[in-house]
C-alpha cells in the first residue's frame, strides 16, 4: 500500500460553497469587507484606517478593487494563508483580543462566485521595507505569486488590494448601485471609513454611523429619527422605537414596536450586526421570547454566532444579554405606564398577547400591567381593571368548550367567567392571588356552574321523578345524565354541560361507530383510564323555561320521550358537538314522531 | 372572525404558539365543525393540526385519536391525502401504545404489523419499524426481544421515513446508554452537542439522558455542565416529562434538594397526570425520589404545590404524599406487569433505588 493525498476539485468545491455555505453570490462584498476590517484590526501601529472600493473597466470586463491599509501579507504568509483553503491567520490568542470577524479561512473563496480570478496586491505593514507581492488565484485551483515590479513600496502603502473581474453572468453584481447597496447593507455600522468610487463620484458607505448612537436635540427628534431608520430597514411603519443596551454580550441597538400584532407562530427575526458587520436579518434567539411585539436592530460585540448565522450560541452570556435587553423593554413599558398611559393603552390594544406572555412569567410586570390587559369573559371583552371592580373573586375556565357552554348562562346570571383557554391566560390568572392583595381566583367548570342553579324542592322532585327516569333511559348509552334545575336565561330549554373525560370517551366511541376492529380495541385501551371514572356530561332541563314546564305536565309518555330526544340532539347542535350516527337517528325519529303527533292533533281538531 | 367558522378557528389555531393547549383546542373545535359540515379536506387539515398540537402539548392520547381518524379517512379515499406525513404520525403513535397498559400485547403486535406494512414503500428494509419494535419490546419488559430487534434494526438500511438526523443520533446514543456504553453513546451525538444538528427536541432530551450516567462514571463536572445546559433547554417544555424526570433525579443524587423540589413543582401538574402511563410512571419515580430524599433529610412538611390530593394549600405532608405516590406506582406497576406478562417494569418500579429506576426506565 502507498500513501496518497486527497485531491480536491476546486471548481466543484466552489459550486458547493456557493449553493450551500453562502446564501447567494452577493455575499462576496461581505467577505471582502470583512477581510479588510480584520486586516485593519490586526495592525497595532498608529494610522488612519480606511477602506476604498473602486469600480472600473479592465481588459476582461468590469472590475472591483477593494483597498485597505491594514496589516497586509508577507510573501510567506501569502503562501500559507492564500494557497490553502481553510487556512486562516485569525486563530489563536491574538485573534480573541483583536476580535476578528473571519476565522474559517474560506471567505476569500466567495470571490469566485462572481469572478474567475482573484487578484491581490499586498504589502506587509510588519516591516518597513516589505515588497509588494502580487498573487493571482484561479477558479481551477492554480495560483501564481510574484513580486510586482510596477508597484513599488513608494506608491503602494502597506495594506492589500483585492481585485475581482466580473464574469459575464455577474456583471450586474459589480454594478455601482449594487455594490453601494451591498456595501451599505453589510457595512453601514463598520468603523473604518468606507467609500465606493465610481469614476469621479464618491459614495460614502458608513459616514452616518449607528443612528441610535447619535446625539439628538430632543427626545422627540430622536424618536423621529429612529422610526425613520426602522422604516428604512424593515420597510414598515412602527409604533415606537426603544433604545436597547446590554453590558452582557456588549449589545446595543433599537427595538421597534410593531404597529400590528404578529402571529405567535411566527419566528423571531431580528437584524443583528456582529461587530458592525451585518450577520443576519433573521436572528431568532437574542431577544426574550415574550418580546414578539418588537423587531430589533442590534449590534453585538461579545456573543458567539452559530454556524447558521441565525442564532447566537446558547450560553450564560446570551442568557444575561437577553435578560438585560428584556429589562430595557420592561423599563420602556413602565415609563409609559407612569408618564404616557394613553400610549400604553394604545400599545396594549395591539400587543396584549405579548404583554400577557411577559406578565405570565414576571410578577413585577403582572402587577404593573394587569389592569390594562383585556380578557374575554361571559360578559364580553373586558379590561382586567373592570373585571376586578365587578368582583375580586375571579372565576375562570381553561377549557374553551366549557367556556362556550357556560358563557350564555353565566351572562344571564350576571356572573363574569373569564375565558382562560388561550395561550397565557391560565398562568396569568393562576398567579394573580400571589401577586395582588385581595384577589382570589377559582377554576369553574360547567358542573360547578350547575351547582349555583336553583334546585328542585322535595315535592317537585317527587313530581318529576318519572320524567327524569325517562330521560335517563333515552340518554342511557350516551355518557350523559339528565337533571332538572331552574336557571336563567329562561329562553334556554336545556344546557349540555360537558366533561372533558366524557368528551374524550364519546369521541372514541364516535370513531368506533365507524368500524375497524383493530383501532377499536386500541382506542378502548387508550381511553380505558378515563372511562374507568365513568365520567358523565349533563343535560340540564331548565324548569324556568316555558316549554320545559309544559313538557313536564304532558302525560303521554311517547310524546315526552320524543321531546326529550329531540331536545338532547338540539342541545348538542347548539354546542357544536359532533353527532354520532345514532344521534342523527334519534333526531330523525324525534322529528318525524313529533310531526305525526302534530298531524294527529290537527286531525282531531278538524273533526 | 367567528367562532363558528371552522376556517377562522383553524387559522386561529395556526397562529397560536406551537406547544400551547389553545392550539389543540382550537384545532379540535375546527375539526368538529368541518366534520359537521361534511367538509372532508378541511376536517383532515384540522385533525392534522390537532394531532400535531396534541403531540407538542403533552396529549399523546389525543394524538392517537386524531391519527386513527386520519388513517381511516385515508383508507376510504386512498389518493386524497399526503400519506407520508400521515405515516410519520402513525409511527409516533405506535411507539406510544405500550405506554397504555390497557392495550393488550396482541393489539400492539397487530398495530406494529399494520404500520410496518404501510411504511414498506418508504422503508423497504423496515428500519424504522424495527427500531420501534426495539423500543416496544423494552416497554413490554421483553429484554431478549429487545436485543433481537436491536440487532435487526441496526442491520437494516435506512429508508426515507426514518427520523430527522438529530433524532437518529439521539436514538443512537440512547441505544448505547441502554447497552451501558457511555463513550460510544457520547461519540454518537457529537454533531448534536456542538449544534450542527438540532430539532425541536434534540439536543434537549439528549443532555437529559446523559447526566446521571456521567455522574455515575465519576465525570461530575461534565454532568453538572450538561445538567445546566440541558435544563435550560427543557425547562420551558413541560411536555418532555421523561427528560424532566432525569433532571429532577440528578439533583436528588447530587444532594441539591432545593433545586430538585423547584424542578418537580414546575412540571408536576402534567407529569403526575400524564395520559401515557409509562411516562407517568417514570415521573412518579422521580417524584418518589424527591419525597424520599426529603423524608430522609427529616423534613415532614415542605411548601410545594403538587396536583390533586398530594398537597394542600401549597404544602406537602412528605410522608403522606410518599405513601400516596408509592401506591400509584404500585398500581401502575401491577397493570404493566399484568399486560406484559413479565415483571421487568414492575421490578424496576418497585426497586429501592428510584434514581436508578429512572435512569434505566425505557424512555426512548
Ligand atoms: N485584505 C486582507 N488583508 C490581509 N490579509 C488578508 C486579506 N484578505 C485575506 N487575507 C488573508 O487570507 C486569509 C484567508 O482569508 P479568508 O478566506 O477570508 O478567511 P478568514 O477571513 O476566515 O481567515 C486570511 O486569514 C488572511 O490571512
Ligand atoms: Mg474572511
Amino acid at each position: 500500500m502507498s500513501a496518497h493525498k486527497f485531491q480536491v476539485h476546486l471548481g466543484g468545491l466552489i459550486d458547493l460553497l456557493s449553493h450551500h455555505l453562502y446564501s447567494g453570490p452577493e455575499v462576496y462584498v461581505r467577505e471582502l469587507l470583512q477581510n479588510a476590517v480584520d486586516a485593519i484590526a490586526a495592525r497595532d501601529d498608529a494610522f488612519d484606517p480606511r477602506i476604498d472600493i473602486r469600480l472600473d473597466h479592465g481588459p476582461d470586463g468590469p472590475r472591483l478593487h477593494v483597498r485597505d491599509n491594514g496589516i497586509g501579507l508577507t510573501e510567506d504568509e501569502v503562501h500559507r494563508f492564500l494557497a490553502t483553503i481553510g487556512e486562516s491567520s485569525k486563530r489563536g490568542v491574538d485573534a480573541v483580543r483583536k476580535e476578528f470577524l473571519g476565522q474559517f479561512g474560506i471567505g476569500l473563496l466567495s470571490g469566485f462566485l462572481v469572478s474567475d480570478h482573484i487578484e491581490l496586491y499586498t504589502r506587509s505593514a510588519k516591516t518597513e521595507d516589505a515588497p509588494v507581492i502580487h498573487w493571482r488565484g484561479h477558479k481551477d485551483g492554480t495560483y501564481e505569486v510574484g513580486h510586482d515590479p510596477d508597484r513599488t513600496a513608494a506608491d503602494f502603502a502597506a495594506g492589500t488590494e483585492v481585485i475581482l473581474t466580473a464574469r459575464p453572468d455577474a456583471h450586474a453584481l459589480l454594478d455601482v448601485d449594487t455594490v453601494v447597496g451591498l456595501a451599505r447593507h453589510y457595512g453601514s455600522l463598520l468603523e473604518p471609513p468606507i467609500v465606493v468610487h465610481d469614476g469621479m463620484a464618491a459614495h460614502p458607505i458608513n459616514d452616518e454611523g449607528a443612528p441610535w448612537r447619535q446625539p439628538y436635540a430632543s427626545p422627540g427628534q430622536r424618536r423621529e429619527a429612529l422610526l425613520a431608520y426602522g422604516q428604512r430597514v424593515f420597510n414598515q411603519r412602527f409604533f415606537d422605537a426603544v433604545p436597547l443596551v446590554s453590558s452582557a454580550g456588549h449589545v446595543d441597538g433599537v427595538a421597534f414596536v410593531l404597529a400590528h400584532s404578529p402571529s405567535l407562530a411566527q419566528h423571531r427575526a431580528d437584524r443583528a450586526y456582529l461587530k458592525g458587520m451585518l450577520l443576519s436579518d433573521r436572528v431568532d434567539n437574542l431577544m426574550p421570547e415574550w418580546a414578539f411585539f418588537v423587531r430589533g436592530v442590534l449590534d453585538v460585540r461579545g456573543l458567539r454566532p452559530t454556524a447558521s448565522r441565525e442564532s447566537f450560541a446558547d450560553d450564560d452570556a446570551l442568557d444575561l444579554a437577553r435578560d438585560e435587553l428584556g429589562d430595557c423593554l420592561r423599563r420602556y413599558l413602565t415609563h409609559l405606564e407612569q408618564h404616557d398611559p394613553e400610549r400604553l393603552t394604545r400599545l396594549i390594544a395591539v400587543h396584549h398577547l405579548a404583554l400577557k406572555a411577559l406578565a405570565a412569567d414576571d410578577d413585577e410586570s403582572l402587577r404593573l400591567f394587569i389592569d390594562y390587559l383585556p380578557f374575554e369573559t361571559s360578559l364580553g371583552r373586558m379590561l382586567f381593571r373592570d373585571i376586578r371592580v365587578k368582583t375580586p373573586h375571579i372565576a375562570y375556565t381553561p377549557n374553551l368548550d366549557a367556556f362556550r357552554q357556560m358563557a350564555a348562562v353565566a351572562a344571564a346570571q350576571g356572573s363574569c367567567i373569564v375565558n382562560a383557554a388561550y395561550a397565557y391566560e391560565r398562568r396569568l390568572i393562576e398567579r394573580l392571588p400571589a401577586v395582588l392583595d385581595g384577589i382570589t381566583v377559582q377554576e369553574v367548570d360547567a358542573a360547578s356552574l350547575l351547582e349555583s342553579f336553583g334546585e328542585l324542592d322535595l315535592d317537585e322532585r317527587d313530581l318529576f321523578a318519572d320524567f327524569l327516569a325517562e330521560a335517563r333511559h333515552v340518554l342511557a348509552t350516551r355518557q350523559c345524565e339528565p337533571a332538572l334545575k331552574r336557571f336563567a336565561p329562561t329562553n334556554l330549554p336545556t344546557l349540555f354541560a360537558d366533561n372533558p373525560d366524557a368528551a374524550f370517551v364519546r369521541e372514541v366511541e364516535r370513531q368506533q361507530d365507524e368500524g375497524d376492529d383493530l383501532w377499536s380495541a386500541v382506542l378502548d385501551g387508550v381511553a380505558a383510564e378515563r372511562a374507568r371514572a365513568m365520567p358523565k356530561a349533563q343535560l340540564v332541563f331548565n324548569l324556568n323555561n316555558p316549554l320545559v314546564e309544559r313538557l313536564l305536565t304532558v302525560d303521554d309518555p311517547a310524546l315526552r320521550q320524543l321531546s326529550i330526544q329531540t331536545l338532547y340532539v338540539q342541545a348538542l347542535l347548539l354546542g357544536h358537538f359532533p353527532l354520532r350516527p345514532d344521534d342523527l337517528r334519534l333526531l330523525a325519529d324525534g322529528m318525524i314522531g313529533l310531526i305525526e303527533f302534530g298531524l294527529d292533533a290537527h286531525a282531531r281538531w278538524v273533526q | 372572525m367567528s367562532e363558528d367558522n371552522p376556517y377562522d378557528l383553524l387559522s386561529q389555531a395556526r397562529a397560536m404558539p406551537e406547544k400551547s393547549e389553545a392550539r389543540l383546542l382550537l384545532a379540535e373545535r375546527a375539526a368538529k365543525l368541518f366534520e359537521a359540515e361534511g367538509q372532508l379536506d378541511g376536517a383532515f387539515d384540522a385533525h392534522d393540526e390537532a394531532c400535531d398540537a396534541a403531540c407538542w402539548s403533552g396529549h399523546p392520547d389525543k394524538m392517537i385519536l386524531h391519527t386513527s381518524w386520519m388513517l381511516k379517512k385515508h383508507d376510504e379515499h386512498p389518493d386524497r391525502f399526503d400519506e407520508f406525513i400521515l405515516l410519520w404520525r402513525y409511527k409516533w403513535c405506535v411507539a406510544e401504545l405500550p405506554g397504555f397498559p390497557a392495550i393488550g400485547r396482541d393489539k400492539i403486535e397487530d398495530m406494529l404489523d399494520d404500520c410496518g406494512r404501510r411504511m414498506l414503500g418508504f422503508d423497504p428494509a423496515g428500519e424504522a419499524i424495527k427500531k420501534i419494535r426495539f423500543w416496544v419490546a423494552r416497554m413490554l419488559g421483553d429484554e431478549p426481544g429487545a436485543h433481537d430487534w436491536a440487532q435487526q434494526w441496526r442491520a437494516a438500511e435506512q429508508g426515507i421515513i426514518s427520523d430527522c438526523a438529530a433524532c437518529e443520533m439521539d436514538n443512537e446514543a440512547e441505544y448505547w446508554l441502554w447497552k451501558g456504553e457511555l463513550e460510544r453513546a457520547e461519540a454518537a451525538v457529537g454533531p448534536v452537542l456542538d449544534g450542527r444538528r438540532a430539532c425541536a427536541e434534540v439536543p434537549h432530551r439528549t443532555y437529559a439522558r446523559f447526566i446521571v450516567p456521567l455522574w455515575r462514571a465519576g465525570r461530575t463536572d461534565q454532568a453538572a455542565d450538561w445538567d445546566r445546559t440541558g435544563y435550560r433547554l427543557v425547562h420551558k417544555h413541560p411536555k418532555m416529562v421523561g427528560s424532566h424526570a432525569h433532571h429532577i433525579v440528578y439533583r436528588v443524587i447530587t444532594g441539591d434538594l432545593d433545586e430538585a423540589v423547584a424542578r418537580l413543582e414546575r412540571v408536576a401538574g402534567l407529569g403526575l397526570s400524564y395520559p401515557q402511563q409509562m411516562t407517568r410512571l417514570c415521573f412518579l419515580l422521580a417524584t418518589r425520589a424527591v419525597l424520599g430524599a426529603l423524608a430522609d433529610a427529616g423534613r415532614d412538611e415542605v411548601a410545594l404545590a403538587l396536583p390533586g390530593a398530594l398537597s394542600e394549600d401549597g404544602r406537602v405532608d412528605v410522608n403522606a404524599a410518599l405513601a400516596q405516590v408509592r401506591n400509584q406506582i404500585e398500581e401502575l406497576a401491577e397493570a404493566f406487569d399484568a399486560r406484559n406478562q413479565t415483571r421487568t417494569i414492575g421490578d424496576l418500579a418497585r426497586s429501592d433505588d428510584p434514581v436508578g429506576a429512572v435512569e434505566r426506565f425505557p424512555m426512548p
